[in-house]
């Protein structure tokens, strides 16, 4: 067709590997980082390192997936590849009219047909192991924009952005919402249900080892939908039973002159229409109760630890640490700043 | 280069062929020319294209390490929606309708598309839904609540801002504009074949594209009837999706995704056409299992309609429907496998040319492969449950957008430049935007697949550092400035090959269809005479008289009955500034509705004007892409039907019954979301809401239908003769109908 046949042939080849180079790079890096043994502290929320028998089964059968897939693969970039490489060089050949073969597109329509129906058989068994019978503990999870309320059905026990369960325990967490939908994920326990307006969704899920496991909300729920995180901490059942009955007492009397003045100013304040601070007079229902605040691992869903330098910089400018999110900001001096965090941080 | 020379001659200037009617930017506004209309789209397409690359840059750039500040969340929020929105609306529909509109007609040996004033209203809509959708930036901030705006995120009283209704009266534009090419495609491909081609005989671009319309057809109405509702919930509040009210938002998603998932194939059926045209011309062989390939694009096309619950297995729908969706959804990874390795069939044992198409239709099987795969691996339901909605999920649908749609579109602008401009693109260019673009797309793309897995929800304007999500982000984001080079190249190699191309002669790349017969570009009106088609490669069969494809069995006694065709040239290109005014007048109505003025008050008259005026206008020219027809009274002629007789009917009768089709859709779905609230709770409908009672409304449908009935018995009386029961029909049937106009108001 060109006048020069040996052109188009070699032209593309040296690009050609250094691309293919540059794009094994990610594919490594990525596989390192899903697959390098994570050291005993380091944080992940990774799918591939199950705490419970839900998340380990679906993380063997996506290694099922995976391995038929690769083969797939394997077999359609290698065909690509030879017939690149083995058919490239003849630019002047008249290549034989072949129209079609009714047998190999038999083979080849019934081979993945087969591969289909394995898969499905797959999915089916493991949608059943992963419907877990009866219950030992029942949470109740609301979803707000940007936050998570979490209750205890049968304790008085309100908390917000981590839920605390006991090790060994069949948890059912019952998830609704009150604004939009969003979707709770806590990806080495187990998969996504999300939070309907008006539905009830339920999933059940067993954790195998106690520790503190990252979530979040994982549907788009507006502004701060990247700001709604939260930990779900697994513990022995001795100290989820302390924690839960800390959890339903009311709130512990400031111990500080600077703490009393603090707990003046929250009533004072615009605070108590939004929050609740059980055994006071603050009953507000809008945000996250605040009875046991100090003893919490974070602070904005998730988006600070919980520290008094970090709590104080929330209650100064609480947009400018998450912007849009519903808390306004309320004009303190520097003197009601330390009261206020001194009655919260008394909230233990 | 000693053939392409010879050619060049005959060709003689790329533009020659313009007739001078066809010169000036007005021409531009009034031109009825499916070619020209094509161009349009293509270019617009474009446009919209560099918007929302520059737009995907902005969110690379944000997360290319944690806790960025560049963008804010509002900011984010918005260009990750008018990203999605504008790649799949404004860029990728428009662009394979554009396509399509050059050279459906020609791939068939047509003059033009069946109903040309229709075609360029719906240029001019979809310009103006683009537009509208756009000028949201300048009047309170941009939609924010991603492509697919799930309710009740998208209600009033979380999304106060105008973003919203601008989403939705834009969409309202486009489907629009999208249903009325789907009509116009599927009326030229029934009646404007060339003599002796069968609809199973159309180059696979052309039937993809035949397919696809009927799918745009049924798909877009749903879509329409949930914009349609949301705009009275934020506005009228019928709570549909409200739950205080004893609306549900899982309604939404029911109506968006039997949308939304067709809404896939429509924009990888058109590219599995084009492979299907790239890969035997460079293979230099035919296509291996034409039959089975049509077949495949055909159950494609129906099976995309019974899996759209697989993006919602984490709703809680319960375990029977998650598994029979999961089963349907792969089910399509047999047809799609199939196509692959015939394509690969099609390569093999051929002798391979690696320009540019074919460099990308390589890239598209070799990626759209990882798109599909990793696709099936988001129907088995508990894997979904842990990546959906993850960082996994933007990694499948670019693969399979990205690597599949635009990779195949950019093997047909490749493939078909030469025929569109006259000129050839510069190969060298062409081979660098290809490798910055497939590179880009791995680096970029892969490691996304691992921030799922690790965790990372997508739609997250910012993360936190220490989940092992920073080092694969930064990666991402230098891929993204990777695909921008490769954009910028794209657009280089445009420029070049307009400015300096080299003349590129009629059929540049020794191709087999129809479109390479003629000049490049070619003269409005196509073909001097109707190509006859004996098979499937009819310049097969003119290149090679002594041994052509097999014959198609009965095309010598189609092309018999087809022999008037060969009637004299319409006698001017067509032109007609009634398609732009009809659009701005469908804008001013948008417009006006996001404005907040109830009744546009201005638009609705002027339209009611335009439509008038076209209703009245008769202009056979322009209507007539084959000129006067000796058979029926059709002003486009017959159109040999495959073993069926010429049919007789006007086309517009066909256009309206595929409309009526597609309009039953709309109303299937206003209907289900009725019944499923009534049957779901007694608050529905809100208090106050009496047009939302059924009753009166059912009954007057009765009266109406009766009406129509009697109308149409008076008629076939009045054809036999029978004046009396004529006149009793007409007097129930209008009788009738004040009623039913009484009973409306």
């Amino acid at each position: 067709m060109t006048g020069r046949p040996g052109r188009d042939a070699c032209v593309p080849a040296r690009p050609a590997v250094a691309a293919l180079v540059a794009s094994a790079i990610p594919a490594v890096t990525g596989a390192f980082a899903l697959l390098a043994p994570a050291s005993a502290r380091a944080a992940t929320a990774s799918v591939l390192r199950p705490e419970s028998p839900g998340a380990a089964e679906i993380r063997s059968l996506a290694f099922t997936v995976l391995l038929i897939s690769a083969g797939i693969f394997l077999v359609v970039e290698g065909l690509l590849l030879v017939s690149i490489i083995r058919f490239r060089k003849r630019p002047e050949a008249e290549a034989p009219q072949v129209r079609g073969d009714r047998r190999l597109e038999i083979v080849w329509t019934a081979i993945p047909a087969v591969i289909v129906v394995v898969l499905f058989l797959l999915t089916v068994d493991t949608m059943k192991d992963l419907d877990l019978p009866g219950k030992n503990v029942t949470v109740g999870v609301t979803g707000h924009q940007w936050w998570w309320e979490v209750r205890y059905p049968g304790a008085d026990a309100v908390t917000a952005n981590e839920i605390h369960v006991p090790v060994g325990r069949t948890v059912q967490v019952a998830l609704e919402s009150a604004d939009v939908i969003h979707s709770f994920w806590a990806p080495q326990i187990g998969g996504k249900t999300d939070l309907i307006p008006g539905h009830v969704n339920r999933t059940s899920f067993l954790a195998t080892t106690p520790g503190t496991y990252a979530g979040a909300c994982a549907e788009f729920c507006g502004l701060q939908h990247a700001g709604m995180r939260f930990w779900l901490v697994v513990e022995e059942p001795g100290e989820f039973s302390a924690w839960l009955k800390h959890q339903a007492e009311p709130a512990a009397e400031p111990k500080t002159p600077a703490a009393a003045a603090g707990k003046e100013l929250l009533l004072s304040l615009p605070c108590a229409g939004c929050h609740s601070v059980r055994g006071t007079a603050a009953q507000g229902t809008v945000g996250p109760d605040l009875t046991h605040l100090a003893g919490r691992l974070s602070l904005a869903a998730g988006t600070l630890p919980n520290t008094p330098q970090n709590l104080r910089r929330w209650l100064h400018d609480p947009q400018a640490v998450k912007p849009g999110n519903r808390m306004p900001t309320v004009p303190l001096t520097e003197e009601q700043l330390n009261q206020l965090t001194a009655y919260l941080e008394g909230l233990e | 280069m000693a053939s392409r020379s010879a050619e060049a001659q005959d060709a003689g200037r790329p533009d020659a062929a313009r007739d001078p009617a066809e010169r000036g930017f007005v021409s531009w506004l009034t031109t009825t020319d499916h070619k020209r209309i094509g161009l349009l789209y293509i270019g617009t397409a474009f446009v919209f294209f560099l918007a929302a690359v520059g737009m995907a840059m902005l969110m690379r750039t944000q997360l290319i390490r944690p806790q960025n500040t560049l963008l804010g969340p509002e900011t984010y929020n918005q260009v990750f929606t008018m990203h999605g929105t504008t790649m799949v609306f404004l860029f990728a529909m428009p662009m394979l309708a554009g396509l399509g509109n050059y050279l459906v007609p020609l791939l068939i040996g047509a003059r033009d598309m069946a109903f040309p004033r229709l075609n360029a209203l719906s240029y001019w809509l979809m310009l103006f839904g683009g537009l509208l959708l756009y000028s949201s930036f300048l009047f309170g901030g941009a939609p924010d609540t991603g492509w697919f705006s799930y309710a009740p995120l998208t209600a009033k009283i979380f999304s106060r801002h105008d973003g919203v209704d601008f989403w939705v009266l834009a969409l309202v534009l486009l489907g629009i504009s999208s249903l009325l090419g789907s009509v116009n495609f599927i009326v030229t491909m029934l009646r404007l074949r060339a003599p002796g081609m069968r609809l199973r005989d159309m180059p696979v671009f052309a039937f993809a594209t035949f397919i696809n319309s009927f799918l745009i057809l049924f798909a877009i109405p749903s879509l329409t009837a949930a914009a349609a509702m949301l705009y009275l919930d934020r506005h009228y509040g019928t709570a549909f999706y409200d739950v205080a009210q004893g609306g549900d938002p899982v309604i939404w998603q029911h109506l968006f995704w039997f949308f939304g998932h067709p809404e896939v194939y429509i924009l990888i059926v058109p590219a599995f056409g084009i492979l299907s045209e790239v890969v035997p011309v460079f293979s230099r062989k035919p296509l291996f299992g034409r039959g089975t390939m049509l077949a495949m694009i055909l159950f494609i096309g129906f099976w995309g309609f019974l899996v759209w619950a697989h993006h919602m297995f984490s709703v809680g729908l319960g375990p029977v429907l998650n598994a029979l969706f999961a089963g349907s959804t792969m089910v399509i990874a047999v047809p799609t496998g199939v196509k692959i390795f015939n394509w690969l069939a099609t390569m093999w044992g051929g002798s391979l040319r690696f320009r540019p198409p074919l460099l990308f239709a390589c890239g598209f099987i070799a990626l759209f492969t990882i798109g599909g795969l990793t696709g099936v691996s988001l129907a088995v339901v508990p894997f979904d449950w842990q990546v959906t909605d993850s960082y996994y999920v933007v990694g499948h649908f670019h693969n399979v957008l990205f690597g599949g749609t635009l990779f195949g579109v950019l093997a047909g602008f490749y493939y078909w430049f030469p025929k569109m401009t006259g000129r050839m693109t510069d190969d060298r260019l062409g081979r660098l935007n290809f490798w910055l673009l497939f590179v880009g797309l791995i680096v970029t793309f892969m490691p996304m697949y691992a921030l799922g897995l690790l965790g990372m929800p997508r739609r997250v304007y910012t993360y936190q550092p220490g989940l092992g999500w920073d080092t694969l982000n930064l990666i991402s984001t230098l891929g993204g400035y990777v695909i921008a080079a490769g954009v910028i190249v794209l657009f280089a190699t445009i420029i070049h090959g307009l400015l300096r191309g080299k003349p590129a002669g009629n059929d540049p790349w020794d191709a087999w269809t129809l479109e390479w017969a003629t000049t490049s570009p070619p003269p409005w009106y196509n073909f001097a005479t109707p190509p006859a088609v004996r098979s499937t490669r009819p310049l097969w069969d003119t290149k090679h008289p002594d041994r052509p494809d097999p014959a198609l069995a009965g095309a010598a006694e189609r092309m018999a009955v087809a022999a008037y065709q060969t009637s004299g040239l319409p006698t001017a290109p067509g032109k007609s500034s009634l398609p732009l005014l009809a659009a701005l007048g469908l804008l001013g109505m948008a417009a006006g509705g996001v404005a907040g003025l109830r009744v546009p008050a201005l638009a609705a008259p002027f339209l009611l004007g335009v439509l008038v005026v076209w209703a009245w206008e008769r202009r056979p020219a322009e209507d007539s892409p084959l000129g006067d027809s000796p058979l029926g009274d059709s002003p486009l002629g017959d159109s040999p039907l495959g073993d069926s007789p010429p049919d007789k009917r006007h086309p517009g009768v066909t256009g309206m019954l595929l409309f009526i089709g597609s309009e039953a859709v709309f109303f299937g779905a206003l209907f289900y979301t009725y019944l499923h609230l009534r049957m779901r709770a007694d608050m529905w409908p809100p208090t106050g809401m009496r047009a939302l009672e059924a009753r009166v409304p059912a009954l007057n449908t009765v009266v109406l239908l009766a009406s129509g009935l009697l109308a149409h018995w008076g008629l076939v009386n009045l054809h036999r003769g029978r004046r009396g029961r004529f006149a009793t029909g007409l007097g129930l049937a209008v009788s009738l109908g004040l009623v039913f106009l009484g009973g409306q108001a």
